[in-house]
């Protein structure tokens, strides 16, 4: 009974890396051998698309290295003016930032002054508030 | 003939010379033209700006598919869902396969098998991991050994087997699905 190359055994004919014997046998046994054929008949056409596929999208071949320092300067000084612009943003923004801030406290550090006057104020009376105008007739009668 | 150091010192050259190759490697990994033509340039520009850091102990091409497959690499990473939309509707250009075909003297019934089994390849790489569409592509595609995958990867020669060991056996099985 012939034992023909199993698919894992074609595969490694088909790569070059077969044992001597799956080789001998590969070249030896029509069935294979047509198994074979027939794949490196498939991957030559495969081969010979892609190239003819390739050629046909690919653009004209540069004539000189000009055009590597061309390319490179259309990316690179692009993102140098972006990262110099973004600089110059924060940098106009920071100033802008501090002087705010810096007039929110002042403007909380008065309010915090008032509202400890007023309690200064409050706490320093002689009687509460709603007595006070008692208080100022008593002053006027004394005076009398 | 010139050594790898030595082929470096024309750029203009090396550009002439291999600007169809890592093109038709980068358009074939990421199925956009504009994209491939993008990455093209910035491979030979970063080829350009560190070719005085280049040993010679790699061939030109090998160095050079090199920064392309890290490129494309970082170009997949980037994309992620949107790439993978597009790759999967997008084919190998059908009259490229026709024209492939033309010459060869073959039935008219075995064009079309070998039609739709060369689309099923192509359509198969696209649900490649990224390691091993890149192996299959430089073995099947590019041509090249393993020994030379190997070098453009940096990955070792057994994991280049294994990668495209792996791959082939998932382009068969796309294939053997048309049956």
């Amino acid at each position: 009974m012939i034992h023909h190359l199993t698919s894992d055994e074609i595969s490694n004919v088909l790569i070059g890396y077969a044992t001597p014997e799956q080789q001998e046998h590969a070249s030896k046994c029509t069935e294979c051998a047509t198994s074979l054929e027939h794949l490196k008949e498939t991957f030559s056409v495969f081969r010979e698309s892609v190239h003819e596929w390739a050629g046909k999208n690919q653009g004209a071949i540069p004539k000189s290295i000009d055009f590597l320092e061309n390319a490179a300067g259309i990316g690179y000084p692009r993102l140098r003016w972006a990262l110099a612009s973004l600089v110059f943003i924060v940098l106009l923004v920071i100033p802008v930032y501090r002087n705010k801030s810096e007039e929110k406290r002042a403007r909380q550090a008065m309010e915090d002054a008032l509202l400890l006057e007023q309690i200064n104020a409050s706490l320093s009376r002689d009687v509460p508030a709603s007595m006070e105008p008692l208080m100022n007739l008593v002053s006027e009668g004394n005076r009398q | 003939m010139d050594t790898p150091v030595a082929e470096l010192q024309d750029f203009e050259k090396v550009v002439q010379m291999y600007w169809p190759r890592i093109f038709r490697f980068v358009i074939a990994s990421v199925r956009d033209e504009d994209a491939a033509e993008t990455l093209t340039q910035d491979c030979f520009w970063r080829a350009y700006r560190s070719r005085m850091g280049f040993r010679g102990e790699s061939s030109v091409h090998t160095w050079l598919v090199h920064i392309a497959v890290n490129l494309v690499k970082d170009f997949s990473r980037n994309q992620k869902l949107q790439f993978w939309k597009r790759t999967a509707s997008s084919s190998v250009d059908a009259n490229s396969v026709r024209d492939c075909l033309a010459s060869r003297e073959i039935s008219a019934e075995a064009k079309t098998v070998l039609k739709e089994e060369v689309e099923a390849v192509w359509s198969a790489t696209a649900n490649l991991s990224e390691r091993q569409r890149t192996v299959f592509l430089l073995r099947f595609v590019e041509d090249m050994d393993l020994a030379e995958i190997a070098a453009a990867t940096h990955i070792s020669k057994g994991a280049v087997k294994v990668h495209l060991f792996r791959a082939v056996q998932s382009v068969r099985k796309k294939m053997r699905s048309l049956k």
